[in-house]
């Protein structure tokens, strides 16, 4: 059986992520590939166990309809045997079973609940949509038992919601095999790019992982040697790693709306974009000093053009955002949206000139994909994996050849013969289902 | 010439004696009135220490003539350079005296250039305004041991407060490539970023801080005394200033009176300091720095002496006394 782990979409509200994305899109495809042999599952930090998702939760979860509820309340014994960290494969086995004679009680309990009445409750998250709040014993059902020759597949933000060493304790015990999806090695490579407050965390996590995988599907090359690179520089045996690749499937809406904020700010402009969480990993500083000197140098004109920064400020770019607002030259050339619609963003993007992506480091780039997907040519950074996405449909440049981006992005938003030369050339871009994607993880999988 | 103070709580000069010489002992016997052509040289950010609408007013009402130093328009032309909120109040404040200076006196020509593109956009009176050179003597105190982090090690150096305005973020780039690509190497190469940190930065530090790569190989020096900044000059193989703007820029000055290897970026009055013994890298060309870095950080150490003995030749500094001589001209010639 291929258990497919769906925490974190489980517990996610708010717009997707690519990590959340990958993990629902993956999960679907491998869903309808092999049918009943691809559970859904949920695990719980608390209790240290998985569990299977009932099937109607799960649709909502899939939906972005609901969100799970991870507080349970439970007997003071079990609370006491949950704290203590076993020391031995016996304790550890007699504590899954406390933790999950007491999670068993529990769904007996809300299953009877659930007979009686639907008692779900419907919240507003922070971007305005209404979910509902599902509690933990609602979404899951029994609890799972994985034996040697079972697989759990995991894809999600782990580090939040996993305790690797109690599921490792558990895989030494059971013996079934882990299946990681490595995104990029940004934590121990780079790590300043990571949120401030979690780099350290980021990076235990990185290593615990790296111990408890017993195959590493990186979703591209770059992600791959890095990993290798990694592992072998920590003294490490070759472990099994794969290339999957994502897929590029847009689900954004193609009826268009007025991003009525936006629009009057844009005031007829041509307009590039950049669409991204601002933070130190995504370079928006390159496109702003390029911008800020083709401006100086009249190849951009703040009447004529704009540049959209759609995303929503991460961490430490206040620094960043604070200069772009108070500089003047820049004539209210540069415009900062977020918490918008995918309506909007697809209205957004499908009426842009250009599309910029100048990271410092992509594990793959799903934004270029997209923009590329909906006929847009863009310039990224020769960087990560956004050469492998890109292939020969993008213009690619040093993430800190600021002048060349200055250059190139003058070049684009003013010669539209260029362009459209370009963009015909789009025609011929390969689009990849999360099929073919889960295709790879599975097939050659099998074939091990 | 007679030195004179503004007191702010009452609004009004009074003279400098010794005897009061604590700027609160006011006493309205020492008052100043002005003589029907006097002449007010100010020297400083009048918007921090004196109530200088009313100073203007005055003028204004032809009471005394202004003269003042112009050091630089920067915060009030690109207010993303000054501290948050800093830019806005010095363009109202550079406007405002525009209407009561009756002569600027520019430390360069590039803040003259300022003046006029500051004027114009504006819409303010262009007072006339002439330029003179600051002096510069070479940096003071004798050179001492240097840190133990430098022992053994060849280092480029930037001397200043660390803010967005002076483009740290331009070298840390540079240097954080050159480290990634081996053209410099962890265990020789460090970059030393020696001055205060201002404001602005906050993001880039925690950046240069997390980085694996640059967390031990770009030190933050601050607190130095002379003798320490002397010492700094003294072992540095290279000096850097990637400076987005510069009313003057007297740390390139300092290192070129040390006689130093100087790379800087040809934005501000650098180039009027640096002439032909600086080598200029536009601010944004990062490759250009890494370039500049990799070359002169590992250049055979005859090299760099031989580069220096040629700057020590050709520099000619400009003395206090010259820089006086030139400003008192600059007083005294009549109105055109």
């Amino acid at each position: 059986v291929i258990y497919f782990d769906l925490t974190s979409s489980a517990c996610w509200g708010g717009n997707p992520v690519g990590i959340i994305r990958v993990e629902r899109g993956l999960f679907n495809a491998l869903r309808a590939t092999l049918e009943g042999e691809c559970l859904p599952v949920i695990y719980h930090k608390r209790l240290k166990l998985f569990f299977s998702l009932r099937l109607d939760i799960l649709n909502l979860i899939l939906d972005a309809k609901a969100v799970v509820d991870m507080n349970v309340s439970m007997s003071p014994n079990t609370e006491a045997a949950i704290a203590q960290q076993p020391s031995s494969l016996a304790e550890w086995a007699a504590l899954l079973q406390t933790s999950a004679c007491e999670a068993r009680m529990q769904t007996l309990v809300a299953t009877n609940d659930l007979q009686e009445e639907w008692r779900l409750t419907l919240a507003t998250d922070k971007t305005g949509k209404q979910r509902y709040s599902v509690p933990f014993f609602h979404a899951a059902d029994a609890v799972i038992t994985p034996f040697v020759g079972d697989r759990i597949i995991s894809a999600g933000l782990d580090w939040d919601n996993k305790d690797i060493p109690a599921i490792s304790a558990m895989k030494r015990l059971r013996g079934f095999q882990w299946i990681q999806i490595i995104y990029d090695l940004i934590p121990v490579l780079e790590p300043q790019f990571v949120v401030p407050a979690i780099r350290e965390r980021i990076r235990a996590h990185f290593e615990a992982v790296s111990y408890l995988g017993d195959v590493f599907a990186c979703i591209s090359r770059r992600t791959e040697s890095d990993w290798t690179q990694w592992r072998s520089g920590m003294g490490e045996v070759n472990r099994a790693t794969k290339v999957i690749p994502l897929a590029s499937e847009i689900d954004l809406p193609l009826h268009s709306v007025s991003a009525s904020d936006i629009v009057p700010l844009l005031q007829q402009r041509k307009y590039a974009i950049y669409v991204s969480t601002i933070e130190p990993r995504k370079n928006h500083r390159t496109l702003y000093l390029a911008w800020k000197r083709a401006i100086a140098e009249r190849r951009i004109d703040p009447e004529k053009h704009a540049l959209l920064f759609i995303g929503m400020p991460g961490w430490c770019s206040e620094d960043l955002i604070d200069a772009i607002q108070a500089d003047r030259t820049l004539r209210g050339s540069i415009i900062f949206c977020s918490h918008l619609s995918d309506a909007e963003l697809a209205t957004l993007v499908k009426a842009c000139t250009l599309t910029l992506f100048p990271s410092f480091y992509e594990g793959f780039g799903l934004g270029l994909t997209e923009a590329l997907l909906m006929g847009k040519f863009g310039i990224a950074s020769t960087s990560g994996a956004l050469p492998e996405v890109g292939g020969n449909f993008v213009d690619y440049l040093d993430p800190d050849d600021i002048l060349g981006w200055s250059t190139a992005i003058g070049r684009y938003m003013n010669d539209t013969n260029l362009l459209a030369n370009k963009e015909t050339n789009l025609r011929n871009f390969q689009r990849i289902s999360w099929g073919k994607a889960a295709a790879c993880l599975i097939n050659e999988e099998f074939q091990a | 010439m007679t030195t004179i103070y503004f007191n702010l709580e009452r609004d009004d000069f009074y003279y400098c004696t010794p005897q009061h010489s604590h700027p609160n002992n006011t006493d309205d016997r020492r008052r100043v009135s002005f003589e029907a052509d006097a002449l007010l040289v100010s020297f400083g950010l009048e918007c921090n220490t004196k109530n200088y609408r009313q100073m203007i007013a005055r003028a204004r009402n032809k009471e005394y003539t202004i003269y003042s130093v112009l050091y630089d328009l920067t915060g009030a032309l690109e207010p993303q350079l000054a501290e948050r909120g800093y830019g806005e109040f010095l363009r109202c404040f550079f406007a405002d005296m525009t209407w009561g200076v009756s002569r600027f006196l520019a430390i360069s020509e590039h803040t003259r250039r300022q003046l006029r593109e500051f004027c114009a956009q504006e819409l303010a009176p262009h007072p006339e305004c002439l330029s003179f050179p600051l002096g510069c003597d070479p940096p003071r105190g004798q050179p001492r041991a240097l840190p133990p982090s430098l022992i053994g090690k060849r280092f480029g150096l930037y001397v200043s407060t660390i803010e967005a305005r002076k483009n740290h973020y331009a070298l840390y780039r540079a240097f954080d490539r050159a480290l990634a690509d081996r053209t410099l190497d962890p265990s020789v190469h460090r970059l030393v970023f020696a001055g205060k940190i201002g404001w602005g930065v906050a993001d880039l530090i925690d950046q240069i801080r997390a980085n694996p790569r640059t967390c031990n190989t770009i030190l933050f020096l601050n607190d130095l005394e002379d003798d320490e900044i002397a010492t700094l000059y003294h072992h540095a193989d290279a000096f850097f200033m990637p400076s987005y703007d510069e009313g003057y820029g007297l740390p390139l000055a300092e290192a070129l009176a040390v006689g130093k290897v100087c790379i800087a970026s040809p934005a501000g009055a650098l180039p009027e300091i640096g002439g032909d013994l600086v080598e200029y890298v536009d601010p944004l060309d990062i490759a250009g720095w890494q370039s500049a870095m990799t070359r002169w950080l590992n250049a055979p150490f005859d090299v760099v002496r031989a580069q220096e003995r040629l700057i020590q030749k050709h520099h000619k500094p400009t003395s206090w006394d010259t820089s006086a001589d030139v400003f008192v001209k600059l007083l005294l010639e009549n109105a055109k």
